[in-house]
């Protein structure tokens, strides 16, 4: 479990996090729901500790430095070396050591080995987003962070990453972040719904049916307007 | 220990895969084949100075074997539009020991000591904190930088990092020493070739070695080292290349030695200390600090580099959208 107890992140004197406490649980997949630019990000970035932050996060238990190696992240941009062929990405960024036979055995399953070969620098943007996709299966980590991880992807990439994370959520912390509702509607056991640098939670029942687009209209956009 | 050995790993593959490692070799080998036409060349210009000096002296019936053996002096004199007139009183033995001079910074003796005066003193102000920087700056600018900050810490990524500059300046330093080494017995021998007196050639140069060339490499690593980290520090400050570069250039090649104890008079005093700057290159940089405090300061630059490095990396956000 991620637990986040009164987090605060500010940019000059806005403040785009306010006190926020939360848990995300183990063994299930949480969805963080919000309005662009509402701080999704700042979160994810500060529970990484990739931004200084006020508050404590701990995972089980441990401060960040003990799960390091243990953690993966797909961000929206699929940061990668552009000048590096997919291959080479795939054995620098992964979390550890791993064989070319497993690499290519997991990468076969959103591209092909041609495709690997070819330089970072002329692949789309969906493209790109396999690849993260991929150090994230390899890495098999216990917590996974995955920002906007369906959009750019092909059907049958995505049909493939959601029984993944099916499977993922029975074992792992998953922590997600996006906007097409409908991919993500029937595998969410946990929504965070972030505004106004707020946080509020909405669990859902076992074999309840999700719309993530009503909570999102309930929610962000009823109390707005 | 395990995970830093996996960030050096990652480091070295990176390096060679994103060909830097060629682009590095390529330098490396455009300074040294640069450094043995330059001295080639040279030496051929000398033997021809001295052949022709000699001719003229035949021809106006002096004795060339006494001036051979009589002393040169050199006057040097400043004139009233601040030229300076050079005066020498014989020139047949002046050039006679240039042209010694110039054919023993082929022999195998000086030859590696010579072009590692180049590489470390001439270019290397500007290539390795070049390096450095490229080398700090690669993953913010391909934003793999919040990749590699969640597989361990940043700090500690860095800290490996900084070990890796280290390593690569002590491989870069012996490597190339070793090279040139090899190289330069080939270029002797064929300098040599059409040379008939080369023994009473280098009987005329006076020559006294500053250090060993053991001390030499360790002195040039240290250098090479100290000016990786330097570019290191500006990258993982800035993030980027093109200003940090910028800085890099306009300080080294254009900014005036402000007193004493700037950066390039302190490296100059290490190099007039351990080096003798016989060959092609002279290094016209003169340090007005003393040895030791040279010394003291340039290691505390250097330590302090490390450590400023590490505090950035802990408190920097690991963040580029």
């Amino acid at each position: 479990m991620i637990k986040v107890e009164k987090l605060s992140k500010s940019y000059g004197k806005k403040v785009v996090l306010n006190d926020v406490t939360l848990e995300i649980p183990n063994n299930k997949i949480t969805f963080l729901i919000g309005e662009n630019g509402v701080g999704k990000t700042t979160l994810l970035k500060t529970i990484l500790k990739l931004e200084s932050y006020t508050g404590d996060v701990s995972f089980d238990g441990q401060s960040i430095d003990a799960a390091y190696g243990n953690i993966s992240a797909v961000y929206d941009d699929s940061p990668l070396y552009s000048g590096l062929s997919g291959y080479r990405n795939i054995q620098l960024l992964t979390n550890d050591e791993i064989g070319r036979e497993e690499i290519t055995a997991v990468a076969s399953r959103f591209l092909s080995p041609e495709e690997l070969k070819r330089k970072i620098s002329n692949f789309s943007y969906g493209q790109r987003k396999k690849i993260s996709i991929i150090i994230a299966l390899l890495n098999n980590s216990k917590y996974v962070f995955m920002d906007e991880v369906s959009s750019g992807l092909d059907y049958e990439s995505m049909k493939y990453l959601k029984s993944y994370l099916k499977d993922l959520g029975k074992h792992s912390v998953v922590f997600l972040t996006g906007h097409q509702f409908d991919f993500y509607n029937d595998i969410v056991d946990e929504v965070f719904i972030l505004k106004n640098g707020f946080i509020s939670s909405y669990s859902v029942a076992a074999e309840q049916k999700i719309n993530l687009g009503n909570i999102y209209e309930e929610t962000i956009k009823g109390v707005r307007d | 220990m395990k995970k830093l050995l996996r960030v050096f790993v990652t480091d070295f593959r990176f390096f060679i895969h994103s060909k830097a490692i060629y682009v590095l070799l390529a330098l490396l080998t455009i300074i040294a084949v640069g450094n043995a036409l330059t001295s080639l060349d040279m030496l051929k210009q000398n033997l021809s100075n001295f052949e022709r000096t000699k001719s003229e002296h035949v021809a106006n019936g002096e004795d060339v074997e006494k001036a051979l053996q009589d002393e040169v002096h050199i006057q040097e004199n400043k004139q009233s539009d601040d030229s300076v007139l050079v005066e020498i009183d014989n020139p047949v033995k002046y050039d006679f020991i240039q042209a010694g001079r110039s054919l023993f910074v082929l022999t195998r003796e000086y030859y590696v000591r010579n072009t590692l005066e180049q590489l470390i003193f001439l270019f290397g102000p500007i290539f390795f904190p070049l390096l450095g920087l490229w080398f700090a700056t690669y993953e913010f600018s391909n934003k793999t930088v919040k990749i590699r900050a969640i597989q361990r810490s940043w700090q500690s990524t860095v800290l490996a990092k900084q070990i890796f500059l280290i390593v690569l300046a002590v491989a870069v330093v012996c490597v190339y020493a070793i090279t040139t080494g090899i190289v330069g017995i080939f270029i002797y021998n064929y300098a040599v070739k059409n040379v008939s007196n080369t023994g009473e050639l280098l009987q005329g140069v006076v020559f006294v070695s500053h250090a060993s060339l053991f001390v030499k490499i360790l002195v040039s690593t240290f250098i090479s080292s100290l000016l990786l980290l330097l570019g290191f520090s500006l990258g993982i400050l800035f993030k980027k290349m093109a200003v940090p570069a910028g800085i890099i250039l306009l300080y080294m090649l254009s900014f005036p030695i402000v007193g004493p104890y700037d950066l390039r008079s302190l490296i100059a005093v290490l190099g007039h200390e351990y080096f003798e700057f016989q060959g092609n290159f002279q290094y016209p940089l003169r340090g007005d600090a003393s040895f030791m405090e040279a010394v003291w300061l340039l290691s505390l630059l250097f330590i302090a580099l490390f450590v400023l490095n590490l505090v950035i990396a802990k408190r920097q956000s690991k963040y580029i959208s």
